[in-house]
């Protein structure tokens, strides 16, 4: 008797999420890496400053979409965690699905993995900890991780190591981006590295490994780096 | 009218979800325990799962040489401490910078590791696998491991009723064994169930602990999961300032977490750095040789804890009414012999 209520179960619950699916629509999301006003090369380099800068590994966590209309949320994503991979572009088209015929002014969304998330054990698929952004000497996620090398105009090579992340009290390096939007189909961002990664930033401090002040400070710049295309 | 639908099927739902059969579990909290801090809706105890945990547990897939496993370190029979090194004893015979604790009562901790950097049970096991001094390995080749050795693949299905590995089921799995290594049969627990009695010896111990010790080692868990202080001097060697390294507040330096003290007299050498061989130390250090420093905890900061000779052997013959040889000799807690033989 309990596993044929077990069937009906099931049965609508596939319908019932027919219905549901047939009232959603998709929001397709790019994001477009660049190096000031050039998309980042195939080699992933740039120039700052006349040193050169290569970046060997860029990923970065993008949570918590959200639609807002005057203000106030009209959608939430809900498992929203999507991790962006530079040596994995079709990791850059995100397809979200959004009710249908939503009306919204503003996305939100977060760079970084949220303290709830973050203090609640494992989880799976871009969470998944083989997905290497988990800290494993202590726990927490890495919100940016941005790898490469530096090359002086004197030819010194030197590399860095960016893993910013942390997600308790003041060392939080989560952070939280805030768009006007005036429309629901498809919205590009440019990721300008070039506002993050500077032969300055380098060479002041080529690492950042751990949750405190540095990474909440570097990673207040990764705010500036998204841009919305007209 | 598509509106009227979906309420309609929500109903429906709701009403026959009432006869659908809950998941059985197998954890049971002992009489007169506080609930667990571990939570289960996102990880419900499965005895497929403990067993395919406990095959993890013991298999060196999980160290990058295939030499090392976590029970290298956890031996049952030490109430999955290691008493053969005062440090963990690693990978290519590396030692690590702590004593390797007790793995028991897991469920009801808040935290993991002597400085708590670790937060959750889940968590836990990824900082051995991927650390250079003990595993040395990445979570990534452990899937890839686990996809082409036997018996995984079949244990992997057998939990989770399809083929697929993953780091979160890896994790999860270790927990659900983690979980189950629950000790409380102990002498201490049979006369709080009043099913035996404690010799005139050992309750003299038991009064003197409730006035002494039970304020950090507070029962029926013996650990209140806090961080202290218990005026350790620090090993010029190690310089490990504890608690301090996660928090960067100066006002956890040389704070270690309260350990439990169920089956201490199998998991010795005792301290966060093994430094003491046995209880007669522990309690000499206690009694005459607290190291005073301004975050030392405050029940011992009048000189410790004046004990006569006497009393520290009655708190030992107390502490050792804390042994579970049930539990230390269960055989589900062993090696999966018959994995062995598995084709």
């Amino acid at each position: 008797m309990k596993r044929i209520l077990s069937l009906i179960l099931a049965q609508i619950i596939v319908y019932c999420s027919n219905t549901f699916a047939q009232s959603s629509s998709q929001l397709e999301l790019e994001i477009i890496p660049i190096a000031g006003a050039h998309e980042l090369s195939s080699e992933k380099c740039f120039s700052s400053a006349g040193d050169s800068i290569c970046i060997d590994v860029m990923k970065m966590y993008l949570t918590g979409f959200q639609l807002l209309n005057k203000g106030v949320t009209v959608w939430s994503e809900m498992q929203s965690f999507h991790l962006i991979d530079l040596n994995k572009p079709e990791s850059f088209a995100l397809k979200i699905k959004i009710p249908n015929q939503l009306i919204a002014d503003e996305l939100v969304f977060n760079l970084g993995i949220d303290s709830i998330t973050s203090v609640s054990g494992v989880f799976g698929a871009d969470l998944d900890p083989t997905k290497g952004m988990y800290w494993t000497w202590q726990s927490g996620y890495i919100n940016v991780k941005i790898e490469g090398t530096y090359k002086s105009k004197e030819g010194v090579i030197k590399s860095f190591i960016y893993h910013l992340g942390g997600y308790q009290q003041i060392e939080n390096a989560l952070q939280t981006l805030k768009f006007k939007i005036d429309q629901l189909n498809s919205l590009k961002f440019y990721f300008d590295v070039q506002k993050l990664i500077t032969s300055e930033i380098v060479k002041q401090q080529p690492n950042i490994m751990s949750p405190g002040k540095e990474a909440v400070a570097l990673s207040l710049r990764t705010k500036s780096c998204f841009n919305l295309a007209k | 009218m598509r509106l009227a639908k979906i309420i309609a099927c929500l109903i429906v739902v709701y009403i026959l979800a009432a006869f659908v059969p809950k998941l059985e579990t197998v954890f049971n909290v002992p009489v007169n325990w506080p609930q667990p801090h571990y939570s289960f809706e996102r990880n419900p105890i499965d005895s497929s799962k403990i067993y395919l945990g406990r095959a993890l547990f013991y298999s060196s897939l999980l160290s990058r040489n295939n030499k090392i496993s976590c029970a290298s370190c956890h031996s049952p029979y030490a109430s999955f401490a290691h008493t053969d090194h005062a440090l963990s004893h690693g990978i290519d015979d590396k030692i690590g910078s702590r004593n390797a604790p007790a793995l028991v009562n897991l469920a009801w901790s808040n935290s993991f590791m002597w400085d708590g950097a670790i937060n959750h049970l889940d968590m836990q096991a990824l900082f051995p696998i991927t650390h250079p001094l003990e595993m040395d390995e990445t979570m990534q080749h452990v899937v890839e491991k686990l996809h082409v050795n036997r018996p995984f693949p079949k244990l992997f299905y057998a939990a989770y009723k399809d083929s697929s590995i993953t780091g979160e089921r890896v994790l999860k799995s270790i927990s659900q064994f983690m979980l189950s290594l629950v000790s409380a049969e102990s002498k201490y627990d049979s006369v709080m169930r009043n099913k035996s009695e404690f010799t005139l010896q050992e309750k003299n111990g038991y009064r003197l602990f409730k006035m002494h010790c039970a304020s950090c080692h507070a029962e029926p868990l013996f650990t209140n999961y806090s961080f202290q202080n218990n005026g350790l001097a620090v090993d010029d060697h190690l310089q490990d300032l504890g608690r301090m390294k996660v928090t960067h507040a100066a006002k956890d330096s040389l704070k270690f977490k309260v350990p439990t003290l169920r089956n201490i007299e199998y998991t010795h050498p005792y301290m966060h750095d093994g430094r003491f061989k046995n209880l007669t130390q522990v309690l000499m250090h206690y009694s005459s040789g607290i190291t005073q420093s301004s975050t030392l905890a405050n029940q011992l900061k009048k000189d410790g804890i004046p004990l006569s000779p006497n009393e520290r052997v009655d708190i030992t013959a107390f502490l050792l009414c804390l042994s579970d040889k049930k539990f230390i000799f269960n055989p589900s807690n062993d090696y999966p012999k018959e994995l062995l033989f598995d084709k």
